[in-house]
Order: C-alpha cells, then structure tokens, then sequence
C-alpha cells in the first residue's frame, strides 16, 4: 500500500469517524438509512480526497524540490 | 527501482475498517433484536366526555409539546435511564378508531424499540353510540429499556396513533438528545475521540512518509563519460581521500547527485 493510498484511507476512516462524533454530540441525526448512509459516504470521500490529495501534493513538491539543481549537494572539488 | 514504503498504516489500514465493521455487525442485530416495551402501567382511561374543541392530536413528553421539537437542533434532552411521561390527546372518530398509541425509536432506519399502549376504551361499538367528538386521552410511559446503556447522542422518536387494522392514522416525530450514564458516554466518546487522533496521527504519518518517499533523482552514470557506475551497496569514497573511479570522467569523479537522471518513484 502506497502512502498517498494510506493516507487516502485514514481520512476515510476520519471521515466515518467524525460523522459518529457529530451524532454523539447531537449535531447530526442518523434516522433515515439513505440520509445517514449518504452522510457517511460525503464524509469519506471527502476525507480520502483531502487526505489523498494532501499526501500526492506532498510527495510531489518534496519531489520537486530534490530535483532543483540549487539544493543539490555542491560539486566536490 | 521501486522503493517499498514501510507505512506504519499498512496493517491499520485493514484492521481500523475491520473493526468499525464489527462494531456495525454488533449493534445491527442488537436492534433487530430488541423486544418491543410495553408499558407496564396500564393506559389511562380514555375520557369520554364530549369535547368538540379537541381536533388535532397532541402528543407531549413530560408535560412538553413535542411539536417544536421537531429538528436535531431542539431535541429533548432526557437521561437514558430515566423515563418519559408521553401523553397523547385526540379525538374520535376523526381519525377513525384508534386502538393503539405507539412510540418509536429510529436510528439509521431501523426501529430499535417500541412503545405501545392499547386504549382501555371500549371499541368502535361503542363509539357509535356517541353523537359527537370525543377527546381521547392515553398515556405511555416510556423507557429506553436495555437500550439506555447503549444510546448516546440524537435520535429521533416517532408517535403514532394505530386503528384495528394496523394502519397508522396520524404519526408525529420529535427528536430527543439521549445521555447515557457517564461511564457509558464517556466510554464512546473517549473510544471515537482516540480513533480520530489515530487516524489524525497515522493520515499526517503518511503524508510524511509520502513527502520522504519522493525519492531524488538517481544520477545516471552514463558510458559517454568513460566510468563506470559504483555498486549500489557500496557509497562513493570521500572526494579527495582516495582514489578516483577509474577513468575519471570529470574532476570529481562524476556528475553530483541531482543533476541529471529520472524521477523516483514510490
């Protein structure tokens, strides 16, 4: 499992997670099965894509910015 | 060369779901397995006196109209272990002959438990002896039962009103913000408030592990260059301190690292 991957499915669970927390504190009712399912499954997609996109973006700047020339190792002499 | 990451996620990532599963898996026939509650006190006497003016129903939860609470945003807040007063008002035979008041639990579209009263009025025989509306009167008294060591947060409660058919004349929902004992809710909240800085923890985890597994680009030893490319165990000797690659294609034994070569990938 890639890490862009792990961090995609830890804000899916964050995403579950905090949907349970809002019912816990009475900010969020899950009556209806269609309404609730559909807030679990915003919530998840919308964690992974944060989570996932946060990782790529990471990974793509780091790998920018060791292949700039100016943050190189300077030659030797 | 793909690198393997070492994500401390990796078995987590199975293992978190497996287990929000399991707590699904449990509480999913602990709701279809909950027995219906039945009052034990017995319902009032239905009032039979004429009273036109009572036209709607009225359903109140310890002396409280339930209708302005009818959002997540003003549930009742009510202790899981104590019990309710529900009190139901109507008239007949407006909505036909009412033999039963029910209230119900809802959550995630399952009915967890249910409340029902039979009217210790006579039936629709009788009622066709009375000329005019009715007020009817019953009353419920309401517990979570098992359910109150379990249930934490908003739930929303339905109240009916039944004829002999079965068939719901008139229902009413309200909602009610249920507070479990303090261990119990301490217990859920703790449990979902360590889940969450896991998942917090181990997500920003990864990101780093993503950042750092962007690996810089290796340096390609080309044969142009007349040298031979070192071993990958072994790292380049120090400049200066001993002997250069063999045929020495630049004045340091080689293009510095970053310069040219491909992406890693992860």
């Amino acid at each position: 499992m890639s890490a862009v991957s792990s961090a995609a499915s830890s804000g899916v669970i964050l995403g579950i997670v905090i949907v349970f927390l809002l019912q816990q504190f009475g900010y969020l009712a899950l009556t209806a099965l269609i309404p609730s399912l559909l807030y679990f499954i915003v919530a998840a997609i919308l964690g992974g894509v944060i989570f996932g996109v946060a990782a790529r973006a990471a990974a793509r700047s780091a790998r920018k910015n060791r292949g700039s020339p100016a943050q190189g190792p300077p030659p030797s002499p | 060369m793909a690198r393997v990451v070492r994500s401390p996620v990796r078995c987590r990532g199975l293992v978190l779901p497996a287990l929000l599963l399991a707590g699904l898996v449990i509480v999913a026939p602990l709701a279809a397995a909950a027995p219906v509650v039945h009052s034990d006190s017995p319902a009032a006497p239905m009032d039979l006196s004429a009273d036109p003016g009572v036209t709607a129903p009225t359903v109140t939860w310890n002396g409280v109209n339930v209708s302005s609470h009818g959002q997540p945003s003003s549930a009742f807040s009510v202790a899981g272990t104590h019990s309710a007063e529900v009190n139901f008002s109507f008239s007949e035979p407006t909505l036909g002959f009412v033999t039963n008041v029910t209230l119900q639990l809802t959550y995630l579209g399952l009915v967890l438990t249910t409340a029902r009263t039979a009217p210790t009025v006579p039936g629709p025989d009788a009622h066709l002896d009375v000329p005019s509306l009715i007020s009817a009167h019953a009353s419920l008294n309401w517990t979570f039962g098992p359910l109150a060591q379990a249930l934490e947060g908003v739930f929303q409660l339905s109240a009916g009103l039944t004829n002999s058919t079965g068939a719901t004349v008139w229902s009413e929902t309200f909602f009610v913000f249920v507070k479990s004992p303090y261990l119990v809710e301490s217990a859920s909240v703790v449990v979902l408030l360590i889940l969450l800085v896991a998942e917090l923890y181990w997500g920003v985890a990864a990101i780093r592990i993503a950042r750092k597994s962007a690996r810089p680009p290796v340096a390609s030893w080309s044969g142009a260059q007349g040298s031979t490319p070192p071993s990958s165990g072994t790292p380049p000797p120090p400049a200066g301190s001993g002997t250069p690659p063999a045929s020495g294609g630049g004045p340091s034994g080689g293009p510095p690292p970053g310069s040219t070569g491909g992406g890693g990938s992860t």
